[in-house]
C-alpha cells in the first residue's frame, strides 16, 4: 500500500481501475444530450405559460432585496413595499409626471397667492387598524413624519406642523405658509415622506421619542391602501391581502393576494418567470431582459425612468479648472457604453438633469466623445500627461462605467485609481466634509428627483449654498448657476422658468460641468403576457401600482 | 471528563471575549458612518446627527464598549443598519434556516461519506474505488455555487420535479414558529403536509452543501479504514471466521471512528461559515445571506453579533467532538 492509501496491483505499478476517458465522455454526452433535449421542450411551451397549482387569484412578484423597513416616516429604501400599504393625499395619474389625481385627497384647492392648500379627504376612509383616517388623522400622521428624529419630515417642508396645518373639520385639512407652493399638490404626492400611516398605531406601540412606533411600523404597517399585511417573512417574502374596507372599491378584477419574494440572483428570478411560478420579475440583468424581450411569453414594460447614474467632479481639488472637467466629459463614450455594455437597456442622458424634467427640451448639453479635444483641452488647461486621479464607487455599482473611464483617460496620458469602497464608506467620503486632497476626485452615483421640479432636484446637488452633506458631493460652486437655481425657487415652469433651467442645463452639463452623466437608467419590468394594467411612472422609480393589475381570463 | 468540560468552557470564555473584542475594535476601525447609511443618502445632516445619537455613534468608545458587554449579557446586540429589527430578533429569525439546513447537510454527508468510504475501503483496487474515488475528487474540486447553479437548472427548469429554493412553496404560510426548524415546526403543527413540501425544498440545497464535506469524510473513512484493515486483528477477525460486513463495520469501522467524529465535527462548523452562497442560490433566508447583506452594507453591529453566534457555535462542535472521543474510544481519557 503506498502512502496515499491506493493498492496498487503487482504485477504492474499503474493504478488498476481508472474511470476511463471513454466511459466519462459516453456518460457526459449522455447527460448533455438528456439537459439540452429537454431545454427546446420547455420552451415550445410558447405564449401559454401554465401557473401551476398556484392561485390565479394571487400575484406573484420576485424581488432582488426585501424592504426591510415598511414604516413611511423613515423608509428610504425602495417604495414596492409600502404602495400596497398606503396612500398618500394625491398620486401622480398613470405615467405623468407633473399631473396629479386625488388620492386620499377628493379635491385639492389653493389660494391664489399659493400660500394656503386645502384638501377635501374621501370620506368614509379607515386604516387597517379599523381607525378613522380623517384629518385629524392626517393631521398627527404628518406631524409624526415631521417630529421624528430620523424620519423623512424635511421632504414636507413645513416648520410648525401644529400650527400650519389645520384639521378645519373632520375631512377638510388645510396647510398654510410662508412662501408661496405652488406645486405643493403635486409634491405631497412623492414616495419619499408623503404615505399616511396610522397615528394611532404608531402612538400605541411608540417606544418613545426616538422610536414614535417605528419598530412596530417597519414590519407591521397600517395604512389605508388597497392591501393590508398578511404575513412578514423577513428576507423571504410578504404576503398581501386585499383590504375589504378600502375606499375605492374592488370593482376591477384586482388581485386577491400579493405575495413579494425576494430572490437575489436574477438567474433565478428569470428561472421561476419561466416556470410560471412568478408574475412579475423586477430588476433583471441586461442580458436576462434582452433575452425576454424575445420571448412571447413574456411583456417588458420599459419606461424610462428619471434616475441618472453619473460621475460627480470634486470641484475643490485636481479639477478645479473646468476644462480638466471638460476633458474627461469628452472622454467617455456613451454610444458605445450603451451598445455595447449595457446592451440598450438604458438612455443616453442629455444633461445632468432626467430628460422629463420641466422646461427642457430636446436638446442635449452632454459633450461629444472626442479624444483630440479632450486633449486639446487639458493642454490649455496645463494638465500634464502623466497625471493621476482617483474614483470612487461602491461595492456592486459603477466598477464597470468606472473602469470604462479609465480605459479612455488612459488615452489621454491620466492614469485614474479605482477605488471600490462599501456602501457605509462610500457615503462617509461622499457627503463627508474632508479637506479635497483626502477625499476622491471622482465619485460614482445615482439621483433621481422627488418630484419634477428643476429647483427640488438641483438645489441641493449644485447650489453654490449647499455643503456635501446636503448632496452637493462635488462642493460644485458656478455663480451663474446659484443664482439661476434661487431663481427657480417655488416657480411655476412656463417659458421664461423654461429659458432658465436650459440655460443651468448648459452651465452644469457642459459649460462648467458638474458630473459627468453617464446614463439615465430605464425601468424593465418583466411580467407574464397574461398580466394586465401595468403603468410605469419615471418618478416612481421600480414600484408598481399593484391595486390595478390583473390577470386576463 | 467533569473538569476537562469546566476547563474548555472556562477557556471558551477568554475565547469569546478577544473575539469580541477584536470584533468590536474592527467595526470601529474600518471606514465608514453607520449614521448616514440608517438616514440615507438623502437625509439631511441634522437627521444624520439625530441618528449618530441615538445609536450612540457619538459617545466615547471606551463608553459603546461597556454599553455594547452589557447589552449582549442582557441577548440584546444592538439593531441591524440594514433590517433596524434587534439583532437578537433577527438571529431567531434568520439562523433557524442555516442550523436546520447544516444539520439535514452533515447527516447526509456523514451517511454518503462512510458508506462510500467504507465502500472504496472494501473494494479497493477495484471499480467502485475508482468510481468513489472520482466522486470524492469532483466533489472537492468543483465549486458549490456551481454544482448548486447546474442542479437548479437541471432538476427545476427542466426536469421540473424539485423547486428551485425557498423554504415552502409561494402562498404557503410557515408554521407557528417553536423551533425556527420548519420541518419539526411542521409536525408539531400536525401539518405532514408542510412538513413534506418543506423535505421538498430542502433536497437540492442540502444535497449541494454536502457535497463537499462527504467528499472529505469519504477520503478519511477510506483511508482510515483501508490502515485499519490491514491490522492484525482484523486478519485474526477473519480468521475466526467472522462474517466479513461484521468485520467492517463492528471491529473496522468501530476502530476508524475518532478521525471520522474529527472530520464531521470540522465539517460542520465550515458549513455554518459556508452556508452563504448555498443560500444565497436557493433563497433560503439563513444566517449565510443575512451576513452576506451585513457585509455589503457594513451593517457593524449585525456583523460583530454573527461572528460571535458562529465563533460559539464554532467552539460548542468542537467541544462536543472533544467529549465524544471519550464516548467513542474507551482508552481515550480526557485531562
Amino acid at each position: 500500500m503506498t502512502d496515499d492509501g491506493i493498492k496498487r496491483s503487482g504485477a504492474s505499478n499503474e493504478l488498476q481501475y481508472r474511470l476511463h476517458r471513454r466511459h466519462f465522455l459516453t456518460g457526459a454526452a449522455a447527460f448533455g444530450l438528456a439537459t439540452v433535449g429537454r431545454v427546446p421542450m420547455s420552451l415550445a411551451a410558447a405564449t401559454d405559460l401554465p401557473i401551476g397549482s398556484r392561485d390565479p387569484r394571487s400575484l406573484v412578484v420576485v424581488v432582488d432585496a426585501t424592504v426591510e423597513n415598511l414604516d413611511p416616516a423613515t423608509n428610504v429604501e425602495w417604495a414596492y413595499g409600502l404602495r400596497p400599504v398606503y396612500e398618500t393625499l394625491t398620486v401622480l395619474d398613470g405615467a405623468e409626471t407633473s399631473k396629479v389625481k386625488g388620492s386620499l385627497a377628493s379635491s385639492v384647492t389653493s389660494s391664489d397667492d399659493k400660500l394656503t392648500w386645502t384638501f377635501e379627504l374621501a370620506e368614509g376612509v379607515k386604516f387597517h387598524d379599523g381607525t378613522a383616517c380623517d384629518a385629524a388623522a392626517v393631521k398627527a400622521a404628518i406631524t409624526r413624519t415631521i417630529k421624528h428624529p430620523s424620519g423623512l419630515g424635511v421632504a414636507w417642508q413645513v416648520a410648525d406642523p401644529d400650527k400650519q396645518i389645520v384639521a378645519k373639520d373632520a375631512h377638510t385639512i388645510e396647510f398654510n405658509f410662508t412662501e408661496a407652493r405652488p406645486f405643493f399638490d403635486v409634491e405631497v404626492s412623492s414616495q419619499y415622506g408623503f404615505w399616511i400611516a396610522s397615528p394611532t398605531a404608531a402612538e400605541k406601540n411608540s417606544k418613545g421619542p426616538d422610536d414614535m412606533g417605528t419598530e412596530f411600523l417597519q414590519s407591521h404597517p397600517v395604512g389605508s391602501g388597497p392591501y393590508r399585511i398578511e404575513t412578514f417573512n423577513p428576507g423571504q417574502d410578504v404576503t398581501y391581502v386585499r383590504s375589504e374596507d378600502f375606499h375605492g372599491g374592488w370593482d376591477h378584477p384586482h388581485f386577491e393576494r400579493i405575495i413579494t419574494k425576494t430572490v437575489p440572483v436574477s438567474a433565478t428570478r428569470r428561472q421561476l418567470l419561466e416556470a410560471g411560478e412568478a408574475d412579475i420579475a423586477l430588476r433583471m440583468e441586461p442580458q436576462d431582459i434582452v433575452d425576454l424581450k424575445n420571448d412571447p411569453r413574456f411583456v417588458v414594460s420599459d419606461t424610462l425612468t428619471a434616475t441618472l447614474q453619473y460621475v460627480v467632479f470634486t470641484t475643490d481639488g485636481k479639477l478645479a479648472d473646468k476644462r480638466i472637467r471638460q476633458a474627461i466629459c469628452h472622454a467617455f463614450d456613451h454610444d458605445a457604453y450603451l451598445r455595447d455594455v449595457v446592451l440598450g437597456t438604458a438612455d443616453k442622458p442629455r444633461s445632468v438633469f432626467p430628460m422629463q424634467m420641466q422646461g427642457l427640451d430636446d436638446t442635449s448639453y452632454l459633450l461629444p466623445f472626442d479624444l483630440e479635444k479632450a486633449k486639446a483641452l487639458l493642454e490649455e488647461a496645463n494638465f500634464p500627461a502623466g497625471s493621476e486621479l482617483t474614483i470612487t464607487y461602491y461595492a456592486g455599482f459603477g466598477d464597470t462605467e468606472c473602469q470604462l473611464l479609465q480605459g479612455w483617460l488612459s488615452e489621454l496620458g491620466i492614469t485614474l485609481h479605482l477605488q471600490e469602497k462599501s456602501f457605509s464608506a462610500f457615503l462617509d467620503d461622499f457627503f463627508g466634509d474632508a479637506p479635497a486632497d483626502q477625499r476622491a476626485d471622482l465619485f460614482y452615483f445615482s439621483w433621481w428627483p422627488n418630484v419634477n421640479h428643476p429647483y427640488s432636484y438641483a438645489w441641493s446637488l449644485f447650489s453654490g449654498e449647499t455643503k456635501a452633506a446636503n448632496g452637493n458631493a462635488g462642493r460644485y460652486a458656478n455663480d451663474d448657476a446659484t443664482k439661476l437655481i434661487g431663481e427657480l425657487r417655488q416657480k411655476i415652469i412656463d417659458d421664461e422658468q423654461a429659458t432658465k433651467i436650459r440655460k443651468l442645463a448648459q452651465i452644469l452639463t457642459s459649460d462648467d460641468p458638474a458630473w459627468l452623466p453617464i446614463q439615465q437608467e430605464r425601468t424593465q419590468f418583466i411580467s407574464r403576457r397574461d398580466i394586465q394594467g401595468m403603468v410605469n411612472n419615471p418618478i416612481y422609480v421600480a414600484t408598481l401600482d399593484m391595486y390595478n393589475l390583473s390577470r386576463s381570463a | 471528563m467533569l473538569r476537562f468540560a469546566i476547563r474548555r468552557f472556562v477557556s471558551t470564555a477568554f475565547l469569546l471575549t478577544g473575539v469580541l473584542v477584536m470584533t468590536f475594535a474592527l467595526a470601529r476601525i474600518l471606514p465608514g458612518d453607520p449614521a448616514r447609511l440608517v438616514a440615507g443618502a438623502r437625509a439631511g445632516p441634522e437627521a444624520v446627527a439625530a441618528v449618530r445619537a441615538q445609536l450612540g455613534l457619538d459617545l466615547p468608545l471606551s463608553r459603546q464598549f461597556i454599553h455594547y458587554v452589557a447589552g449582549i449579557f442582557e441577548g440584546d446586540f444592538g439593531k441591524s443598519i440594514i433590517t433596524r429589527r434587534p439583532i437578537s430578533i433577527d438571529i431567531l429569525t434568520f439562523f433557524p434556516a442555516t442550523v436546520e439546513l447544516v444539520i439535514l447537510a452533515s447527516l447526509l454527508s456523514l451517511a454518503g461519506g462512510v458508506t462510500l468510504g467504507v465502500l472504496a475501503a472494501v473494494k479497493s483496487g477495484g471499480k467502485a474505488d475508482a468510481s468513489v474515488r472520482a466522486v470524492s475528487v469532483f466533489g472537492l474540486s468543483v465549486p458549490d455555487f456551481w454544482t448548486g447553479l447546474i442542479c437548479q437548472l437541471l432538476f427545476f427548469s427542466v426536469l421540473g420535479i424539485l423547486p428551485f429554493g425557498g423554504r415552502l412553496s409561494t402562498g404557503v404560510a410557515m408554521p407557528p414558529q417553536v423551533t425556527g426548524f420548519v420541518t419539526v415546526d411542521s409536525l408539531l403543527a400536525g401539518r405532514p403536509d408542510l412538513f413534506a413540501d418543506a423535505l421538498h425544498h430542502m433536497i437540492l440545497p442540502v444535497f449541494v452543501l454536502a457535497i463537499p464535506s462527504t467528499a472529505i469524510i469519504i477520503r478519511v473513512v477510506r483511508t482510515t479504514m483501508l490502515e485499519v484493515l490491514s491490522a492484525d486483528y482484523i486478519r485474526t477477525a477473519r480468521a475466526k471466521g467472522i462474517a466479513p460486513l461484521k468485520v467492517y463495520l463492528r471491529h473496522a469501522l468501530a476502530n476508524s471512528l475518532l478521525p471520522i467524529v474529527t472530520v464531521f465535527g470540522l465539517n460542520m462548523g465550515l458549513m455554518i461559515s459556508g452556508a452563504v452562497l448555498v443560500e444565497l442560490i436557493f433563497n433560503l433566508p439563513g444566517l449565510g445571506r443575512y451576513t452576506a447583506d451585513a457585509i455589503a452594507g457594513s451593517d457593524y453591529n449585525a456583523i460583530m453579533a454573527i461572528t460571535l453566534v458562529v465563533s460559539a457555535a464554532y467552539i460548542l462542535i468542537n467541544l462536543i467532538v472533544d467529549l465524544s472521543y471519550a464516548f467513542l474510544d474507551p482508552r481515550v481519557e480526557l485531562k
